[in-house]
């Protein structure tokens, strides 16, 4: 429960970088993605306790390919044109699901957690969607996956000096045996 | 096995979930497919402007590929109609470009005149004859307006073989290829006029 969930779990950065290069894209993968998320999330814990440590990650695969499939679909059907770009990522997304549900997200965190997890990736791909999007019409290489890269590395940075700037005051203050 | 139980949930699971991908399939195709005409109908008509036609012009083809001209093939022609008036000719062209074959969208007026040349397939050089691709596209655009009458057939080379047209700088074979494309076009178009677009007014 203590484990903080982060960005670097369940191969959230893959699409972070490479479908990130339009705003529209990444919300609608960010949007099929919760959708799956949440969808394998609550059938898996209907499932869990009944099922083996191996059946769980049978069942997990299954379900996942499963929603991940049926979500491909109905995105094709209403925005075909949107999906061409995407078609891989929604390969991801069941791979997502599974690595995932092996990581323990759905069986350890808390609903808050799970929310915050799905919001802070959604803020991520939004944010760096609308960005590329915005300087991509000036410099054409941060449509490319390299550019997303380095977009993302700049991001981070400024992330690591805002929070470095700000005290550890939660860190600092824990009780020490 | 440990758990019949889960075995039991698990071979439900496979079931539910090839059902389920089944009949999403079955509800979508229909839809997608749609869609995916829509796309290729769209990226293929761009040659034309939207006030041009009325009717679905690949749906009216007036001339079956593939036919040998002087530099190039014809691979089709298709007819856009405007209030039941032929309005303008599409004809599909394949020239020999510099790396492979260069299929093109030459769009023809019922007076001759050229709407526009699109390039659909090409594979010549990144950076240099690759300049073909790609809508609108400015090089392409100088076509635009032209016919057989004007320039006269001499004019119709590029600026270094006396004529009168620019070529994309680096990429001398490719325009020319493109070029004579366009001109074996409109040549075929001034000789079959009356197949052409009279197909349709006897419909």
């Amino acid at each position: 429960m203590s484990k903080p969930w982060v960005l670097t779990q369940g191969l959230l950065l893959v699409p972070l970088v490479g479908a990130s290069d339009s705003f529209a894209g990444a919300l609608g993968l960010w949007l099929a993605w919760t959708l799956v998320i949440l969808g394998h999330g609550s059938v898996m814990g209907l499932l869990r306790p009944r099922l083996t440590t191996y059946q769980r990650l049978l069942a997990s695969v299954v379900l996942a390919a499963t929603l991940a499939t049926c979500a491909g679909f109905a995105v094709q059907a209403a925005a075909l044109e949107m999906f061409q770009p995407l078609s891989l990522y929604f390969g991801w997304i069941a791979l997502s699901c599974v690595v995932l549900e092996h990581e323990g997200f759905f069986a350890e965190s808390s609903p808050p957690a799970r929310l915050r997890l799905v919001g802070l990736f959604g803020l991520w791909m939004t944010g760096l969607g609308a960005l590329r999007e915005l300087i991509g019409s000036d410099i054409p290489m941060i449509l490319l996956a390299p550019g997303g890269f380095i977009l993302l590395g700049l991001l981070l940075a400024a992330h690591q000096a805002w929070t470095a700037v700000t005290p550890h005051s939660i860190v600092e203050e824990k009780p020490r045996p | 096995m440990k758990n019949p139980g889960g075995v039991a949930i698990l071979i439900l699971l496979i079931a539910l979930g090839i059902g389920a991908t089944y009949f999403t399939h079955i509800g979508t195709a229909g839809r997608i497919e749609a869609q995916q005409h829509a796309i290729a109908n769209r990226s293929v008509l761009e040659v034309l402007p939207a006030d041009r036609y009325d009717n679905q012009p690949l749906a009216q083809p007036v001339l079956a590929g593939p036919l040998a001209l002087a530099h190039s093939t014809l691979m089709g022609g298709y007819l856009a109609t405007r209030n039941g008036q032929p309005s303008a000719v599409l004809l599909r062209s394949q020239a020999p470009g510099y790396e492979g074959s260069i299929e093109l969208l030459i769009a023809i007026d019922p007076l001759g005149r050229l709407l526009g040349v699109k390039t659909l397939r090409q594979s010549e050089t990144p950076g240099l004859g690759a300049a073909i691709a790609g809508w609108p596209n400015a090089w392409l655009q100088a076509f635009t307006g032209k016919s057989r009458q004007a320039p006269e057939d001499s004019g119709w080379a590029l600026s270094k073989d006396a004529g009168q047209f620019d070529q994309i700088a680096g990429a001398t074979v490719t325009s020319r290829a493109v070029l004579q494309a366009v001109h074996d076009a409109l040549r075929y178009f001034d000789e079959h006029k009356a197949q052409l677009t009279g197909v349709a007014a006897n419909e």
